[in-house]
């Protein structure tokens, strides 16, 4: 599904290339849970951010879905936002002025999807979640935790191929880790969704089927969970 | 206090961008404001300087039609109404009579023209200040005897005690007399209504214009000032009693009515409306620079909250955050003031120019003003900064709220400034279009006449003598097409009337309207370029009052069905009875003010003043050497030549519209940069608080031109709410202003779109380069932190 070949990404300032990434080659399959591990500044967020298609390798070829995207428009990738990927953050990033029910709209919205539809799918996610009976707060009035699987709502609730979790339970403490974790597992496991975490938990890394840990740029390590 | 100052400037040099648009809007907020109460204060200064200022009135005749409705309202009457008054109002204690002229003076073999003569009678003497003079009971009262200013002695004379000197002019007949200097006043240099040079003794005039003259009820050519200590109440009551009582059917068809001296500049040479309205607008655009102020320090103090709840947690009362936030304002408010005062003192030269006022921003002898602008700049200073001062100190510092900042942005109080900074500049584009658009209408409306290249000359008796051969030389010239001589010239008010009677089936009637004339020769209508519809013109047979011409507007309210019909029906025209020979077609004798007055043409050289000659366009500074050259020749000697064009004389009856169309382009663009400015400001700030959702929709699948359209979305709303708003007002506005002209403009409805379409485009292009720029941003750079 995911093919990364010799990608670097680096920084250029007047004497020197500072690299970000370097020579990264990975293949990720569809149905894999995988999490990428590594000290402060390992370059964990860059790579994901190059996954999902928010930044661009500076060099190297990156295949999704066996499309190139690293030729794609911003249109195109646009469009692979909004049918192919979903977003987990670590600081949740809800839109404050909207209600629940509205954040997990949003991406449907965007997708095009009818009124109707949207309806059920936003009912659906509240049920599963449970929090149904939230449905009408701001993000400012319920916990962390609550927030995050509002979050995780908003991010398959266009039936991505492709969850992108950035430390998605830095934030929260060990219960409502846990929790989400789970929620995560089960999302992969269940429904065969594609998972890439970055975390920094050796304990959240157990819930994924692989392990990649990142040093300075490059993958020291990519093993079995 | 030094910490005060020191926090004001950090915040400045911190916020340089929205600093320098506050101080940008309140510095010409100020600067109107400056300007217009300097205006102000020099139109309400008219004639203020007399003694007697506020006990001095002059006399105005009102003429009215049978209906009842105003026909003319004259600033001069008749020569019989001072003495009438003087005899039955004994609240008088003065009255005086003026007739002004200009006067062509010899002296010493020069020759110069002077416009500012006056005969008065010598009450006047008691009724205005005049310092200076001797103590002598008898001044003006001796034919040929004159009082004349100390500049004049000066220019004159090159000293002051000239009494008993003589300057001569000549009569109309051509004959030499002298006036002997009785006295010499300080000139007046202060704003009044009229500026005296030479008061030459009435009596001189009296001996003219001969006893017929004195006597008549028509000849409303006296301007007429009465002191009265204490005006009865019912004055109004008293004059028509006396009316009444001297004029057969009196107060039915004219009325006498006094005005105070005071008023005269303001009703008469300045326009109350005017001035109210530029005030307005100028305050309207310091409240658009004070809202800039107000909500660009809204967003500056949400970028403070951390401060402030550090602030609160160590323990500052509200009082002391909301003095430092006032007082950081007021400082704020006062260098624009002082910046505005210097920017006002260089421009008003500037102004002066443009507008041909003679204001001057004089600071020393100005208390009153400068601490009613200090007042108002304190104010401006508090009211804009009082609000948020008090939500922020009210701000609950541990509150669950985001850390973001307040809710500034949702706040309706807040969109409520915003709309109304695009509802007054709406207002002010489709006022500024308006006008525009009726004074092209004027420019190229189709007036009846070719009031082009018409070059106007004075005449005497002398010269109308000789017309015919002054005209054949004149026209051996092809650069001269036609010369005609008539008394007054298109453009001229149709100030010469007299009553009319219709002959028709031996039954004689009594014309109802106003019937003004126009004392022409046969080569009026070729010159003026004014058709003939049917009849004939006047030919060189016809002698004075042989025949008639009458416009279109006067054979319809006379009630003749065709111009045909109108030809040789007789009319009685101030006693001189003749047949109709021509009817011409309507064309605009006056401005576009009033309607097209029915008019009576007649041949009458003895009253002409003026000869107009039409030229050609080409070389026509040669063609008016040889004018005046070919005038001099067949005049006297001792006028001195001066021209006119008939156009410029035209142009000239819309000045005051033309300075408001100037004033308020001025004040469109001012008011407009001001709001595109704070509009800037706004959408960065309101942008930037909405970074984070903007890459939460972006990565959640919007685009770019999703996103603009959500961020542009409440400006185009808020522009459109001002515009349902500014319509109505701009249109209601506009109408009445239109209500001055008698032919105007269409009130078109693409005027208001257009500037509703003007306004929302440059709102659009100013959020919208804010707006594509966060849009377009990656969204990484939102999301990476937190």
């Amino acid at each position: 599904m995911i093919r990364l070949s010799e990608i670097d990404k680096y920084y250029s300032s007047k004497f020197q290339r500072t690299f970000v990434l370097k020579g990264i080659n990975l293949n990720i399959n569809e149905g894999e849970f995988v999490s990428i591990m590594g000290p402060s500044g390992a370059g964990k967020s860059t790579l994901l951010n190059i996954l999902g298609l928010l930044d661009h390798p500076s060099e190297g070829q990156y295949h999704l879905l066996d499309q190139p995207v690293h030729q794609l428009k911003e249109k195109t990738k646009t469009e692979y936002h909004r049918n192919y990927i979903g977003f987990i953050f670590q600081a949740y990033h809800l839109i404050e002025d909207l209600t629940l029910y509205e954040n997990i709209e949003t991406p449907l919205l965007y997708k095009g999807v009818s009124g109707k539809e949207r309806k059920s799918i936003v009912a659906d996610l509240l049920d599963r979640f449970n929090i149904v009976a939230k449905k009408d707060l701001f993000p400012e009035q319920i916990s962390g935790g609550q927030q995050q699987l509002v979050g995780i709502a908003r991010a398959i609730a266009g039936k991505p191929k492709l969850l992108l979790a950035d430390e998605p339970t830095g934030n929260l403490h060990s219960d409502q880790g846990e929790m989400i974790m789970k929620l995560l597992q089960k999302l992969n496991k269940e429904e065969d969704m594609t998972i890439i975490q970055v975390t920094h938990s050796e304990k959240n890394a157990t819930y994924g089927s692989r392990v990649i840990k990142l040093v300075d740029g490059m993958i020291q390590s990519d093993e079995k969970a | 206090m030094k910490r005060f100052f020191k926090t004001l400037y950090r915040g400045i040099k911190k916020n340089p961008l929205n600093s320098a648009i506050n101080l940008f809007g309140l510095t010409l907020g100020f600067s109107c404001i400056i300007t217009i109460t300097i205006w102000i204060q020099n139109e309400l200064s008219y004639d203020t300087f007399h003694e007697n200022s506020d006990k001095i009135y002059r006399v105005h005749r009102y003429f009215y039609n049978p209906d009842g409705s105003e026909n003319l309202h004259l600033p001069n009457v008749a020569p019989p109404v001072a003495p009438m008054l003087e005899k039955e109002l004994k609240e008088i204690e003065y009255i005086a009579r003026t007739k002004s002229a200009s006067f062509t003076f010899i002296r010493d073999n020069k020759l110069t023209r002077e416009s500012e003569v006056c005969f008065a009678e010598p009450e006047l003497l008691e009724i205005f200040n005049f310092v200076g003079l001797p103590i002598d009971d008898n001044l003006l009262e001796e034919p040929l005897t004159m009082i004349i200013s100390d500049e004049q002695a000066l220019k004159y004379f090159n000293r002051l005690d000239v009494i008993g000197e003589v300057i001569s002019f000549y009569t109309r007949d051509g004959q030499k007399q002298d006036l002997k200097i009785v006295g010499v006043f300080n000139k007046w240099n202060q704003n009044s209504l009229f500026h005296p040079e030479f008061l030459i003794s009435f009596i001189t005039f009296e001996s003219f214009a001969g006893e017929e003259e004195m006597n008549s009820w028509g000849s409303n050519n006296y301007e007429t000032f009465a002191l009265i200590p204490h005006l009865p109440s019912d004055i109004d009551a008293q004059l028509d009693n006396i009316i009444d009582e001297y004029l057969e059917d009196g107060t039915s068809w004219t009325k006498i009515r006094i005005e105070a001296l005071t008023d005269i500049h303001f009703n008469w040479h300045s326009n109350k409306t005017y001035i109210y309205v530029l005030a307005s607008i100028s305050l309207l655009i310091l409240i658009i620079g004070s809202i800039n102020y107000l909500n660009l320090n809204l967003a500056m103090y949400s970028r403070r909250l951390e401060e402030i709840k550090v602030r609160k947690i160590m323990g500052a009362s509200p009082k002391k955050l909301i003095s430092q936030l006032v007082g950081e304002s007021v400082l704020f408010c006062l260098s624009a003031l002082f910046l505005a005062a210097g920017i006002v003192y260089l421009f008003i030269p500037e102004f002066n120019h443009i507008l041909g006022s003679p204001l001057q921003f004089v600071l020393t002898d100005n208390f009153p003003m400068i601490a009613g602008f200090i007042l108002l700049t304190i104010l401006t200073g508090v009211v804009s900064v009082l609000y948020p001062a008090i939500v922020l100190s009210a701000f609950n510092p541990i509150s669950t709220r985001s850390n973001e900042g307040l809710s500034f942005g949702k706040n309706s109080f807040r969109t409520g400034l915003v709309i109304f900074q695009f509802f007054v500049s709406i207002a002010l584009i489709t006022s500024f279009l308006i006008v525009y658009k009726q004074l092209s209408y004027i420019q190229h409306k189709e007036l009846g006449l070719q009031k082009e290249n018409i070059i106007v000359i004075p005449t005497t008796p002398q010269l109308v003598e000789k017309l015919d051969v002054f005209r054949q030389e004149l026209t051996s010239n092809p650069n001269i097409l036609s010369v005609s001589g008539s008394k007054r010239v298109p453009s001229d008010g149709l100030w010469d009337n007299n009553g009319a009677e219709v002959e028709s089936d031996g039954n004689v009637r009594t014309i109802d309207f106003r019937l003004p004339n126009v004392r022409v020769d046969e080569h009026f209508l070729s010159t003026y370029g004014v058709p003939l519809i049917a009849g004939r013109n006047f030919d060189e047979t016809d002698g004075d009052y042989s025949g008639y011409l009458i416009n279109e507007q006067a054979a319809r309210q006379i009630g003749w069905e065709s111009a045909e019909e109108a030809i040789g029906q007789v009319i009685s025209y101030g006693g001189q009875r003749a047949n109709v020979i021509g009817v011409i077609s309507d064309f605009h004798y006056e401005s576009l003010h009033v309607p097209i007055s029915p008019i009576i043409l007649y041949k009458d050289p003895s009253s002409f003043n003026r000869v107009s000659i039409r030229v050609s366009p080409f070389e026509r500074q040669q063609t008016i050497e040889l004018i005046e050259k070919t005038w001099q020749q067949y005049n006297i000697p001792n006028y001195s030549f001066y021209y006119e064009f008939v156009e410029d004389n035209y142009n000239r009856l819309y000045r005051s519209e033309q300075n408001i169309k100037i004033i308020l382009t001025y004040f469109m663009v001012i008011a407009i940069s001001i709001a595109v400015l704070g509009l800037i400001a706004l959408s960065l700030f309101m942008i930037q608080r909405r970074v984070k959702e903007i890459g939460v929709r972006k990565v959640n699948g919007a685009n770019t031109s999703e996103l603009m359209v959500m961020l542009n979305k409440d400006f185009v709303k808020w522009v459109i709410i001002a515009f349902a708003f500014a319509t109505p007002l701009a249109w209601y506005a506009m109408s009445s202003w239109l209500e001055n002209f008698a032919y105007k403009t269409q009130l078109s409805w693409w005027i208001f779109g257009l500037a509703g379409v003007l306004a929302l485009g440059v709102a659009l292009l100013t959020v919208s380069l804010q707006s594509w720029r966060a849009a377009s941003r990656n969204p990484v750079e939102a999301l990476r932190y937190e």
